[in-house]
């Protein structure tokens, strides 16, 4: 399987002499609020976004947005139709369960809902998603997906992380760490929606630097009053005029000018004089990603910003595609359990799934649309799914428990076939069986499409250098475009 | 995927010699340097290929006896007997034994036997582990035996050496040194003909050192008492003033919190916000310069370690209760909380207490031999699963719940505490009976008065309620596998659902020796103690090396091995090996007092040295790695936050949970990410950084800018210095002596006025706010 990989395991260390410039440089101070070398790098990452270079090839996908279905939205009710289930219903599941269920019965469960086929493709989706249904020729549905938990927080971290629960850095802040930022002026990884059960450890840069972080930004349209609001210490909490605080930089400058003085060691220090700067344009430039209101009334109808029911995600996908559109390299929107749209159906399956499809099918479809009117959707990947599907057999008497052995994850643009179905599930939609994709496949696949080896993004910590995919992944090609 | 089956026999036979541990690893990766891959083509391949190979090579239709001898793996394998080869062991390798034909059954070749020399170059060869460069095979699977994976070269290496005493060596600018340390640095100064920088100006040096003791700015008292004593050892005082401050504890605390994962909210979902206990001790025990060995030996095993019997019960009370919450640390690790699947929870909950106590306490990245032999140093997955019996024999998760573990909750009373606090309450309320019948009879005044005496001093000796603590108790994990004190098998490749032979409770072989008496044998406890102990003891190579490197890392920037947690083959080199040792041996000397090491490194010349070195060696040596300067220093994320505090006369005096308002008491966990902290470089929620990082970023210099608590602390100094009531150019200088340590220049007051005059009273915050975003308040020389 992946065993082919296994031969490098811990073979990965570092030498320093391969490092790339950009990575010494992206160490010495780089990335979002790039500072220290700002001129050089500039120039450099400059030159490379504009080839289409990703670290090292070329990349089809320039950044992601991952739209995340916390608690984990059911594949055999979505995307993965399984006729076995409605011939078996309430009956014992005809094949070998593993030893570890939690507390999945042994019953099989009909979908309640229907199945229909879209699009000149004729991907099947059911009555759930009617408008991410119309995109079928878009979609790319990966029914084949597994991960290594049937617990939340696990597979939460390791949809992320690529580990169930050792600490380690998410997806958006390797990518951040590997192709730096494209508006200085923005965080490069923005994360919005409810924090998931794993707390922040789906976004923390853990032994990569700090600034690699995902920036959790506001994102409830009660909050977001201005959009100042939706960047931390954007506003002066003492709302000091800003000529005011352009008189404060004049100084600053004068005093550290004295400071540094005949100093010979001074690059940190002008470049910490230079961060201020920075900062003083961010100010001015980063409130305006996230001004909504600047959108026409059509494009907030689109998103579904009109309607109580889709306004919460609706606003999230919005500000995603403006901060895309801004450079932005990588945009987690999330759902679940702290906005009251939560996936997690372990009885009331079909009112709990039509009231979470209801809220955001709209906005999610509208996204897609509204990037590929953009003509962003071709270098911008949007992922859609949870941390594992559903089981395919109930738990009480009309719910579904946790599933990581076989589940479905949907993407589309960023250089994704479109109106393709890869790998699949057995008959009932237990094991993922043809062509499987775990979890570091598919990681190993997004770093693939923006351009970078996942064996070859390593940053070394404690001794060892360390990888996303620790030691495994393959990437899927199949569903490159 | 090949796999191997070990015929019952064999296997019973092996394992009943105490002989073979079932590695399931990569082939061995041995260098192509090895001198015996140069022994098997020389000597042995040949052999193979002439009079082995038509039985038993690639070409043999029906190998005899099911055996091939055309890669390592196949002989490894083995045939209908079993494996031929057992790696280091000859005596034991069934092939040696057939070329010798000391077995009658077995006479290899069949057709005569071979000469003593090249039967001897066999036995070198098994001896020196049977390399066999791998010709593309697919070879997955060895059975090396215990000593085969550690060469006489891997025992060689610096770090696993006893800890020599040394000599200081001679030095030709004799008036240099204050005092030995110096004899080691000078030395290799010298060596390069370079010299060391001047010494750095009191004020600065005053300010460095309380920075680096305390995490805080001087005062202008403290300054200038320090500027006025001319007296010798004016220094030393000042160091011994700044090691007695209570402030020295909480600073060196974080420290020491960076390098074991420190969180206060332990967990992810099922979080338990008891981890502050440990946090409160671990301050405590550095003011009190609790010996090094004691304060390794609490975390490890602290709820082992037997009362006293010179101390009183409350003496010993307490000190249950400190080692009970100095073992929390064990407890505070990083892994799925709601895991429902009990074996595989408690693997991780092992590997973090193994990855733990190895790279904090030794230096070693013995976590890197869970799934295979670490691949650089000389640890096995054996010496893994060894230490994994001894922390699987215990337990720091509740048990019995169907999905997730919280963290144990244990009382800090001990039982007997607990039976004196029952029959000292008991005492109290017939005395309060007692006292309530006297005065209802109107007994005599001093009567009364002896009575409340005597409840007064009962209720004093009442034992304070300790609450409950994170942290460790014996016994294993009552659901799962692994229910009562015992060894555990090896998983193969780590997954502890592939238990492989088990392993007695021992200590890495490479520090250790080979001939330990199993833990099994020598405790009926889980060998947490024994472990504690040995770690602990002044002959172990690492333990004091790996501390003192620490210590100078934090007074110097960088330490003298440079990987602070590896200090294995893939680490740096000590850039000063002597001093490394002199060091490790002074901490020994000196009972294990850190604060005595703290004394020796600071009144150093190395340390008072002035940041700015000379032009040559700033250009020869940018990284310092000889010391020919100090290194300027951004401030820590808890040093910018505690000194915005003191500046503005915010610092709170008393020390503790809920009390203290530095950084260090902040409530940190997954769900409370301690954002500042983070934003200028402190480690992550739950990762340990041995070293941090430095780094300038636009958002650092948003907050400055505009966050409440900065702008708060610009107020509160502003406030501060109007009561001073004196002239703007008085506020000038005051504020640059409560910021920077020093007065103000002319130009610096003459700006400063000017700026202060153009402003509205309620602005004047605005240029203070300035002082404290400019680079001299947290840049340190």
């Amino acid at each position: 399987m992946r065993a082919s990989n296994r031969s490098s395991h811990c073979g990965r260390w570092e030498d320093l002499t391969r490092r790339s410039r950009r990575e010494l440089l992206q160490r010495a101070g780089s990335g979002f609020g790039m500072v220290a070398f700002a001129g050089m790098l500039a120039a450099e990452e400059r030159a490379s976004q504009v080839a289409g270079a990703g670290l090292h090839f070329p990349a089809k996908a320039k950044r992601i947005i991952w739209l995340f279905m916390g608690g984990g939205p059911s594949h055999v009710d979505t995307f993965d139709p399984k006729p076995a289930l409605r011939k078996h219903h309430r009956q014992q599941i005809p094949i070998q369960l593993p030893s570890h269920l939690r507390d999945a019965s042994r019953k099989v469960l009909a979908s309640p809902f229907r199945f229909q086929r879209h699009g000149e493709s004729g991907l099947p989706i059911s009555e759930l998603l009617p408008e991410m249904a119309k995109l079928a020729d878009d979609l790319t549905v990966i029914r084949s997906m597994h991960c290594d938990s049937i617990d939340h927080t696990g597979a939460t971290m390791q949809t992320f992380t690529g580990m169930v629960s050792l600490p380690r850095p998410g997806i958006g802040c390797w990518l951040l760490y590997g192709l730096g930022s494209e508006n200085e002026n923005l965080p490069g990884y923005v994360v919005m929606g409810p924090d998931q059960q794993s707390g922040t450890a789906t976004y923390s840069s853990r032994f990569l630097p700090a600034r690699h972080q995902g920036t959790r930004v506001e994102w409830r349209p009660e909050k977001l009053v201005d959009a100042a609001s939706a960047l931390p210490n954007l506003r002066n909490h003492a709302a000091l005029p800003v000529d005011q605080q352009r008189r404060q930089l004049d100084l600053l400058r004068r005093l550290n000018g004295w400071h540094t003085g005949e100093r010979r060691e001074h690059d940190v220090l002008d470049a910490r004089t230079a961060s201020f700067e920075l900062a003083f344009r961010m100010q001015a430039a980063a409130p305006e990603a996230f001004e909504i209101n600047a959108e026409s009334a059509a494009t907030r109808k689109l998103y579904g910003i009109d309607s109580a029911t889709t306004k919460g995600f609706g606003v999230r996908c919005l500000l995603a595609r403006r901060l895309v559109e801004r450079g932005v390299r990588f945009v987690q929107v999330q759902c679940g359990k702290g906005d009251g749209l939560d996936w997690d159906q372990h009885g009331d399956l079909e009112k709990g799934h039509r009231k979470n499809a209801a809220a955001t099918d709209r906005p999610v479809a509208a996204l897609i649309r509204d990037l590929e009117q953009r003509g962003l959707l071709d270098d911008t990947l949007v992922i859609w799914g949870g941390e594992f599907g559903r089981s395919p057999t109930s738990q009480g008497s009309n719910g579904r428990e946790h599933h990581p052995h076989g589940y479905t994850l949907c993407l589309a643009g960023g250089g994704t076939r479109g109106g393709y179905i890869h790998g699949g599930t057995d008959e009932f939609g237990w094991y993922a069986v043809d062509r499987k994709v775990h979890i570091h496949d598919f990681h190993a696949t997004l770093l693939h499409l923006m351009g970078v080896d996942h064996t070859r993004l390593t940053y070394r910590y404690s001794g060892r250098d360390f990888r996303l995919t620790d030691v495994h992944g393959n990437v899927v090609r199949e569903i490159i475009a | 995927m090949s796999r191997v089956l070990f015929p019952p026999l064999w296997r019973a036979a092996l394992t009943a010699a105490g002989a073979v541990l079932a590695t399931y690893s990569l082939a061995l990766a041995r260098s192509p340097a090895d001198g015996s891959i140069e022994l098997f083509e020389a000597r042995i391949r040949p052999v193979l290929v002439d009079r082995c190979f038509e039985c038993h090579g690639p070409g043999a239709k029906k190998p005899k006896g099911g055996l091939r001898l055309d890669s390592r793996a196949l002989a490894l394998r083995g045939g209908d007997s079993g494996a031929v080869i057992v790696p280091g062991r000859p005596q034991e390798s069934l092939l040696i034994e057939a070329l010798r034909h000391s077995s009658d059954s077995r006479r290899m070749p069949p057709d005569g036997k071979l000469s003593k020399n090249v039967i001897a170059a066999f036995e070198e060869w098994v001896r020196q582990g049977a390399s066999w460069p791998d010709g593309g095979s697919s070879a997955s699977v060895t059975t090396p035996a215990p000593g085969d994976t550690i060469t006489a070269e891997q025992r060689a290496f610096w770090s696993f050496q006893p800890v020599k005493s040394v000599s200081p060596p001679a030095v030709a600018e004799a008036s240099w040194p204050e005092n030995d340390v110096d004899r080691f640095v000078l030395r290799r100064l010298e060596e390069r003909r370079w010299k060391p920088a001047g010494r750095a100006d009191r004020r600065r040096l005053i300010r460095r050192a309380t920075f680096d003791l305390t995490g805080l700015p001087p005062t202008p008292r403290e300054i200038e008492a320090f500027l006025a004593d001319g007296s010798p050892g004016a220094f030393a005082r000042v160091v011994d003033r700044l090691l007695d401050s209570p402030r020295h504890g909480e600073h060196w605390a974080r420290h020491w919190l960076d390098g074991v994962r420190y969180v206060s909210d332990v967990g992810y979902y099922n979080f338990s916000d008891l981890g502050w206990r440990y946090r409160d001790w671990v301050i405590r025990a550095l003011n009190d310069d609790l010996p090094y060995d004691r304060f390794v030996i609490s975390q490890i095993a602290g709820d082992l370690l037997p009362p006293s019997a010179s101390a009183g019960a409350k003496e010993n009370e307490r000190a249950y209760a400190d080692g009970i919450v100095a073992t929390g640390v064990l407890a505070m690790g990083n892994y799925d909380d709601q895991e429902s699947n009990k074996e595989k929870l408690y693997a991780e909950v092992i590997d973090d207490q193994i990855d733990l106590i190895s790279r904090q306490f030794l230096g070693l990245t013995i976590s890197c031999a869970r799934c295979h032999d670490h691949k650089f140093d000389p640890i096995t997955m054996a010496d893994y699963y060894a230490l994994g019996g001894i922390f699987l024999s215990s337990r720091v998760l509740q048990t019995g719940n169907r999905i997730g573990a919280p963290r144990l909750k244990i009382s800090l009373t001990s039982a007997a505490g607990a039976r004196r606090s029952a029959e000292l309450r008991e005492r109290i309320k017939q005395a309060q009976d007692e006292l309530r019948r006297s005065e209802e009879e109107s007994v005599s005044k001093t009567t009364l008065a002896a009575l409340g005496r005597r409840l007064e001093q009962l209720r004093r000796d009442a034992p304070l309620e300790r609450g409950d603590a994170i942290g460790v108790q014996e016994g294993g994990y009552g659901d799962s596998r692994h229910d009562r004190i015992g060894d555990m098998p090896i998983y193969v490749r780590g997954d502890p659902f592939r238990p492989g032979p088990v392993t007695p409770r021992r200590f890495p072989r490479v520090l250790a020796g080979d001939d330990q008496q199993p833990l099994g044998e020598r405790t009926s406890q889980s060998g947490r103690l024994e472990l504690a102990r040995w770690i602990a003891s002044p002959g172990n190579p690492l333990t004091a090396r790996v501390m003192v490197n620490r210590l100078w890392q934090y007074h110097f920037g960088q330490g003298l091995v440079r990987t602070p947690s590896d200090f294995g083959s893939r680490g740096r080199r000590p850039t000063h090996p002597l001093l490394l040792d002199y060091l490790a041996d002074q901490l020994v000397r000196s009972r294990w007092s850190l604060k005595a090491v703290h004394r020796l490194i600071m009144n150093s010349a190395t340390y008072q040295q002035s940041s700015e070195g000379d032009d040559h060696t700033l250009t020869a040596d940018p990284e310092n790695i000889f010391l020919g300067r100090f290194s300027f220093r951004r401030l820590a994320a808890e040093e910018i936050y505690d000194s915005l505090l003191a500046v503005s006369g915010r610092l709170g005096a008393e020390l503790g949970q809920g009390k203290g308002n530095r950084a260090v008491y902040t409530r940190i966990g997954h769900e409370h990410p301690f954002r500042v902290a983070s934003l200028f470089d402190a480690p992550a929620t739950g990762t340990t950084a041995p070293q941090r990082t430095e780094s300038t970023t636009a958002p650092q210099a948003l907050y400055m800018l505009n966050d409440d608590f900065v702008i708060t602390a610009s107020r509160s100094l502003t406030e501060r210095l109007a009561r001073a009531g004196d002239s703007d150019e008085a506020q000038v200088d005051l504020a640059y002596r409560v910021a920077y340590g020093r007065p103000a220049s002319p130009r610096e007051v003459r700006a400063g006025r000017a700026y202060l005059e153009s402003l509205p009273r309620d602005r004047r915050w605005t240029y203070f706010q300035v002082l404290l975003c400019a680079n001299e308040f947290i840049y340190l020389d």
